[in-house]
């Protein structure tokens, strides 16, 4: 029993993991020793200044890239290649547009060769929980924004995987649909009890969203603190006149900033 | 409202799911203006011409010989009147053998090169250094090539179609490839390289691809004429040469009207059949 709750605490592990990138024949260092470990069913934002290696962080979680050094690892086994079991959900415009929103929901299933009437019955549920079955035929650009985003989600979470990765993913949206897709979030996320990575820019997001916000800094980038979030779940908009809400926005506007200004110098 | 042209009909509709169809009527009516402009233009067109003609218009160009639009008209009433089908079907035929010989081959060599580097070193230099031939000059070498002038002839019109398409489809998966969002979604949903090629791959080179072929069936037309110099006793192409030997001019005329409306009428249909397999696209011009 020892041994399960470590794995579960370890649920991903990034260990020791340093990225450099090659420009003009240049080793440059974008992220240098990250570490951090997340437990199963734990909802993680990662916040920074632009150019601090985040998106470069999710994309190595996911195993589009490599690492130059170190280990990832999510539920014990070392990501190599992105694949289904982590799903990822890109910043804007990233459903299939030659598929019909049914066609790119159920895709995930078709490629593992589901049978095509257990994915229509999948595809109808997952498609019904974000409100969106009344426009299952509909190719991606007879789609607004938010509702791409929430077909987006749902594709991601369909194939049941371990992990959600997600990039910005209601950074392109209006500030009234960005709050109901956060709240949507949320109940999936209790549903489901899946864990989740979630990059943003956006810090009320973060503190509205995490349990924990991994703060990175600059120069080269790096966790520069991990903040636990410690207001009761329920939230909704409502949590962002807490008390406790208002203390850690400062504290991590703080931090953001003065990682802003080293990128100034 | 009274909707002004088929643009701000459908920008009204531009985010609404279910796409309205207007009634055939209701495209004649809105764009009546527009068919009267274009049927006012055609005319003036004949007019000028007949003109010319009339004439004897003599200043760098010369119309003294050039046949007027009356004569090429009487020239195709006696054309259709002594049995045109053996000429039109000798045609057709050869433009959609070579069209679909070289459809087939341009698409699949194109996908190999596009995606694959190696195939790419093998394969693209040989065939660049073929590109630039004209038809013309494939001539010779066709008739010594081939076991009859009819395969000869499917050959030249078969060089016409297959460039264009070959190096549309080409450069179209070059640019799919190029596109690192859809191949991260496909990769994230777990697709394997197959799976990438034929899902996501090929879909969004389509596009490309469609613009090869239209292109690729003007091409077979171009060189129908050229194909038909080679021999033969029909074919429209034959009809115009053989006109030009026996000075003949209206039938002249009359074999380069035909070539370019059944040229310009098989492409139309190679673009709306390729369009069916696009449904997917919303395209809206001048900026709506």
């Amino acid at each position: 029993m020892i041994k399960k709750s470590k794995i579960e605490e370890n649920y991903v592990l990034v260990d020791n993991v340093i990225k450099t990138f090659n420009t003009n024949n240049k080793k440059k260092i974008i992220l240098s020793n990250v570490n951090f470990q997340i437990s199963k069913g734990e909802f993680t934002c990662i916040l920074g200044p632009s150019g601090c290696g985040k998106s470069t962080l999710l994309d190595l979680l996911a195993g589009f890239t490599k690492p130059d050094e170190g280990l990832i690892s999510v539920s014990d086994e070392v990501v190599r290649k992105p694949g289904p079991e982590r799903g990822f959900v890109f910043q804007k415009n990233s459903l299939i547009p030659w598929q019909t929103l049914e066609q790119n929901v159920g895709y995930g299933l078709k490629l593992q060769k589901f049978n095509s009437k257990d994915i229509e019955a999948k595809v109808t549920k997952y498609l019904k929980l974000v409100g969106l079955e009344k426009y299952r035929k509909a190719y991606p650009n007879q789609l607004s924004g938010g509702m791409q985003q929430r077909g987006s989600i749902i594709r991601a979470l369909i194939t049941n995987p371990k992990i959600i990765l997600m990039d910005e993913p209601f950074g392109a949206v209006d500030a009234q649909t960005r709050s109901l897709l956060q709240e949507m979030l949320l109940k999936i996320w209790r549903e489901f009890e899946t864990t989740v990575v979630f990059v943003t820019h956006d810090v009320d997001e973060a503190i509205l969203l995490a349990d924990r916000v991994i703060i990175m800094g600059v120069n080269p980038g790096h966790i520069r603190e991990i903040i636990p979030i410690n207001i009761p779940r329920p939230r909704s908009l409502d949590s962002s006149f807490l008390e406790e809400f208002q203390k850690v926005k400062i504290k991590i506007l703080n931090l953001i900033k003065e990682e802003t200004l080293k990128l100034m110098q | 409202m009274t909707p002004t042209n088929v643009s701000s009909k459908s920008n009204f509709y531009f985010k609404s799911y279910r796409k309205e169809r207007l009634m055939l009527w209701e495209l004649i009516r809105i764009n009546s203006k527009t068919y009267t402009r274009k049927l006012i233009s055609i005319i003036l067109f004949f007019l000028l011409w007949e003109f010319l003609c009339w004439i004897d218009f003599n200043f760098i160009i010369n119309f003294v010989f050039v046949p007027t639009p009356v004569e090429v008209i009487n020239a195709f009433i006696q054309f259709i009147n002594d049995s045109p089908w053996v000429h039109f079907k000798a045609s057709i035929l050869r433009v959609i053998g070579g069209f679909i010989s070289g459809s087939i081959l341009g698409i699949f060599v194109g996908l190999l090169i596009g995606s694959s580097k190696i195939l790419e070193d093998f394969l693209a230099t040989p065939l660049e250094l073929l590109r630039p031939i004209p038809a013309v000059a494939w001539i010779p070498l066709a008739i010594l090539m081939f076991p009859d002038a009819e395969s000869g002839m499917y050959y030249i019109t078969f060089v016409g179609a297959f460039y264009p398409i070959l190096i549309s489809t080409q450069k179209a998966v070059e640019n799919s490839l190029s596109d690192r969002l859809m191949i991260r979604v496909g990769q994230s949903l777990g697709a394997n390289s197959f799976q990438l090629f034929k899902d996501i791959i090929v879909p969004s080179s389509l596009p490309g691809i469609s613009a090869g072929l239209v292109i690729g069936m003007g091409n077979a037309w171009f060189c129908l004429v050229t194909a038909e110099i080679i021999a033969g006793r029909f074919g429209i192409g034959y009809k115009t040469w053989e006109s030009y030997v026996i000075s003949e001019y209206p039938p002249i005329v009359m074999g380069m009207v035909l070539i370019g409306l059944m040229g310009a009428f098989s492409s139309f249909v190679v673009l709306k059949i390729t369009d069916s397999f696009m449904p997917w696209r919303t395209i809206s011009k001048d900026g709506i």
